[in-house]
């Protein structure tokens, strides 16, 4: 329990906001969780988690509402993108007003008082329903194929040291398509933030999903995050997980193949520099036949940062047919820079085709020196091998709008390291420059 | 997997005639039993030290190894099915009964060569043709051990560890523990505080071993484990291809194996460690088979030292070998190339180390599954650059291939990098023999089952390679013997 000691001295010192049976059985099943580590998160993540768990955060017991912020949720849109936007500021949910006859339905509802069993998987997700008590629910309604988008704004401002527990439920009807844009962002303070975030999606038959995990937040924050997406027959999945900045982060992404006949793929990338910490980890079960999984990963780590990868592919007896490819590949870009990684196949069955690679290594040498002679400086040469590096996570981004968002937010954030200067920079950084006052 | 104590309850009549004896004078002073009663306390290890008389420094070891053990408990992380063995119903202990050291092969007992010649290694062809150096281990014991006088010609040190420990007590005492240390891990522990015997090979500097060294052991005794030692020294400049091959013949009860192999590589040496394990895997229902729980190490001390693991895995019923090499030395190499074969209920959890250190070391991982029946393979690798070892290299290639659609077959690399100069690729495919690949066979008049044997030896063949033209023929056969009846 060492790792989470703050948030269990929370519970011991303040019974009265953990009482009921369900609490007690919430409580119970995340230290059984922490103790058994089932699934090596505490392994391989406790070091991530531990730094994330040095200041002492407060935690909204009392259920205190904190206000919209117009100007900052303003701010987080993507030009040209019309989403219906969903503004979560800490831990409160604000949502627009949305006709009755949308097939699109969003509410946000008390965890004692929701319809559906509260599931955990993960110690996140275990961790996160003790404390999380508003849940937001969201249901596409099935039937036509129509495109729907929402973006989740999520956005962490306080005056105090503050950890923060969403909970989003989402449920896509069959052959619904929907777009879900999760924007984590925060604006540089010297307050130190804490998200923990467990995501729950089902998609029924035909329906199709995706999902952008965008993580921009400062030095400051740390998130511990778990989307657990199940899906039934002929569903499509596409989730990008794009960490452009983020403090101290972990993030797991376990898909279920329930039924036959469906698509997943993960694409993410990891810029990390500073003293950031950054693991993801990927569970993919193939519970069924003729599933299709597909699983991308870059990193580029500079400074002291640390990465993490795991990747898990699980291919059942049952899931006969099934193809499952996972690739990781790592830049370390300075001395004090760290990676650990460990894609993982586990199969127990003779018609599939699975492989994973994993690669780290360093920029070309021959391709900078080449720049060079062109009259490139080393660092802008660097910058634009990385941006080429993590291109190709990009540009698999299907939504024209926030390909060209993520675009600039990756160039902007290696630009700032390198020496070219700001002033003849004709990108339009006002639009997302974050240090910018309000 | 058998209920053991059905088997304890077949054995203890045996083994209670056996030791009944024993009881008489009281065992901890009656150094001439064959098997000394199951069960493992501090007497018992004083005992095994007393048998072999060995010196105050070496009960130490044994004693400092078995207090650590008691602290330990069984490693359960591995992804194999293992049951909780009862170290007390093991005997630690079992020699061939002695006699007057054979001169020649006549003196040998004419049952012990027939044994061997029925697993096809014939001791009096290698002899004469092969010119290689045999030390046979018969359960523990050296029986025989040839060409001797050429090697100590080289000034060459290939004999049992137990002479090795009278003979050069300095040598051994600076060695032993010094790669896989008792503190590693159960078995290590375990196997430092009852080892029974095992080779010891010194190559002096500048020397280059002019014959393959090879050590045939083989599980004799029932009801006793065997705890082989092996330690390795090429000093500089010196080479060595040493060759370990495991048989056993058929029984019905669980074996429990757990070897330790050391190997310390010093500048510019050259180790290669090739290896043969057929085992007895158990019946096809997955009863009994032996238990191969493995710790094997080499140390690239050395500027530009090299070790190159090869290994063929066919038998054991579960398979639990990680060899590894640290490569503390500037510019060394380590080597790993392994064929795992599993079937019935056979479980295999096998992969390497590698643990860079010094700077511009490099290594190489090839490793091929093949998984049949109810099987379980696994590979399991740890790649770890230290962050002052600049410029390292490394290339992991590991592939299943699976011939049923019950087996499992499953990699758990991983990979740590602390220096970004480092550069690091894992590969791994799973796949099946294609339907084409057969029907491509079947059209040219081979059948099914010598279709497979082609393919899976052409699919092994980058691991086979590696091997020494003697062991190569020999493993691929065995690759061919162990997939028979076993395609579906």
């Amino acid at each position: 329990m060492s790792h989470f000691k703050q948030f269990t001295r929370l519970i011991e010192d303040y019974p009265q906001f953990f009482n009921g049976d369900r609490k007690a059985a919430e409580i119970e099943s995340f230290s059984q969780s922490l103790l058994a580590d089932d699934d090596g998160f505490i392994r391989r993540f406790g070091s991530a988690v531990a730094e994330m768990m040095k200041p002492d955060y407060g935690v909204n017991v009392n259920g205190v509402t904190s206000p919209l912020m117009p100007a900052a949720a303003i701010r987080r849109n993507i030009p040209d993108f019309a989403p219906i936007t969903i503004t979560c500021v800490n831990d409160t949910y604000h949502i627009p007003h949305l006709s009755t006859d949308q097939r699109v339905k969003c509410a946000v509802y008390d965890a004692d008082n929701f319809p559906f069993p509260i599931n955990a998987y993960h110690t996140p997700s275990h961790f996160n329903r003790i404390f999380a008590n508003k849940i937001l629910h969201i249901s596409i309604d099935g039937g036509n194929n129509d495109e729907t988008a929402i973006q989740i704004n999520n956005i962490l401002a306080a005056a105090v040291d503050l950890a923060a527990f969403r909970r989003v439920f989402v449920e896509i009807g069959g052959g619904a398509n929907l777009e879900l844009i999760l924007n984590d962002s925060s604006d540089s303070t010297p307050h130190n933030y804490f998200a923990s975030q467990f995501v729950e999606i089902f998609l029924n038959e035909g329906a199709s999903l995706n999902l952008y995990d965008i993580t921009d937040t400062s030095d400051t924050t740390s998130r511990l995050n778990e989307m657990k997406i199940k899906m039934k027959r002929n569903c499509r999945l596409n989730i990008f997980s794009l960490s452009a900045s983020a403090g101290k982060s972990v993030n797991i992404y376990d898909i279920d193949f329930e039924s036959d006949n469906s698509e997943a793929t993960i694409n993410g990338f990891v810029v990390g520099d500073g003293n950031q910490r950054i693991g993801n980890a990927t569970f993919v079960n193939h519970l069924s036949r003729h599933g299709k999984s597909n699983q991308n990963f870059k990193y580029v780590l500079d400074d002291a940062s640390h990465g993490t990868f795991y990747g898990e592919i699980f291919v059942w007896e049952v899931a006969r047919f099934t193809e499952a490819y996972q690739s990781n590949r790592n830049i370390l870009a300075s001395p004090d820079a760290r990676i650990s990684t460990e894609p993982q196949l586990l199969i127990y069955n003779d018609d599939v085709k699975c492989s994973h690679g994993a690669t780290t290594g360093q920029l070309d040498a021959a391709a900078l020196f080449y720049m060079r002679q062109r009259g490139i400086p080393e660092a802008v040469a660097r910058t634009m091998l990385t941006q080429a590096f993590v291109g190709d996570v990009i540009d698999a981004i299907p939504l024209l709008p926030l390909r060209d968002r993520m675009r600039m937010l990756v160039e902007k954030r290696l630009y700032k390291r390198s020496s070219r200067p700001c002033d003849n920079c004709r990108m339009a950084c006002d639009t997302i420059n974050r240090d910018s006052k309000e | 997997m058998s209920n053991p104590d059905n088997n304890i309850d077949a054995n203890s009549k045996i083994l209670d005639d056996v030791t009944a004896a024993d009881y008489k004078y009281g065992f901890t002073t009656d150094i001439d039993t064959d098997v000394i009663p199951r069960g493992l306390n501090e007497d018992v290890v004083r005992l095994i030290s007393a048998k072999k008389n060995e010196p105050e420094w070496l009960l130490d070891f044994r004693l400092k190894a078995y207090r650590h053990w008691l602290t330990l408990k069984q490693p359960k992380w591995a992804h194999i099915n293992i049951p909780d063995i009862d170290f007390q119903a093991i005997s630690y202990y079992a020699a061939p009964v002695k006699k007057d050291g054979p001169k020649s092969l006549d003196e040998v007992d004419p049952q012990i060569l027939a044994t061997f010649n029925r697993l096809g290694i014939p001791l009096e062809e290698q002899k004469v043709l092969s010119g290689m150096a045999v030390d046979a281990v018969m359960d523990s014991v050296s029986v025989k051990t040839t060409h001797r006088e050429r090697l100590a010609e080289l000034g060459v040190i290939f004999c049992s560890i137990s002479e090795a420990v009278k003979d050069y007590p300095d040598l051994v005492r600076r060695y032993l523990g010094s790669v896989v240390s008792y503190r590693d891990n159960f078995y290590a522990a375990l196997n430092s505080a009852v080892f029974s015997d095992g080779s010891f090979v010194y190559i002096p500097k500048g020397v280059r071993c002019p014959m393959e060294l090879s050590t045939y052991f083989r599980i004799n005794a029932q009801g006793t484990g065997q705890f082989e030692r092996t330690l390795i020294v090429a000093d500089d400049d010196s080479y060595v291809s040493y060759l370990e091959g495991c048989t056993a013949p058929m029984r019905d009860e669980n074996q429990l194996h757990a070897a330790i192999v050391e190997i310390i590589v010093e500048d510019r040496a050259e180790v290669k460690y090739s290896t043969v394990q057929n085992w007895w895997a158990g019946d096809a229902e997955g009863n009994g088979g032996v238990y191969n729980l493995v710790t094997k190490r080499g140390l690239c001390r050395g500027e530009s030292s090299k070790l190159s693991w090869t290994q063929v895995e066919t038998g054991s019923a579960i398979t639990w070998k990680y060899p590894s090499c640290i490569l503390a030395g500037d510019n060394s190499v380590g080597e790993f190339y392994s064929v795992a074969v599993t079937r019935n209920y056979q479980q295999a959890d096998t992969g390497t180390k590698m643990i860079h250190i010094g700077r511009n070391s490099r290594s190489t991982i090839v490793s091929k599954g093949i998984s049949a029946g109810h099987s379980e393979n696994s590979y399991r690798g740890l790649v770890k650059i230290a962050a002052k070892a600049d410029n390292c290299r490394n290339h992991t290639q590991c592939d299943s291939l699976l011939l049923s659609s019950t087996c499992g077959a499953h990699t758990f690399p991983v990979m740590q990098i602390d220096n970004p100069s480092a550069v690091v690729e894992h590969e791994a495919t799973t796949s099946k023999i294609s339907e084409d690949q057969i029907f491509y066979c079947n059209q040219r008049g081979i059948p099914d089952e010598e279709a497979v044997g082609l393919i899976v030896n052409g699919y092994a063949k980058e691991v086979m390679n590696k091997l020494p033209m003697e062991f190569a023929v020999e493993a691929q056969r065995l690759l061919q013997i162990t997939l028979e009846g076993s395609v579906g």
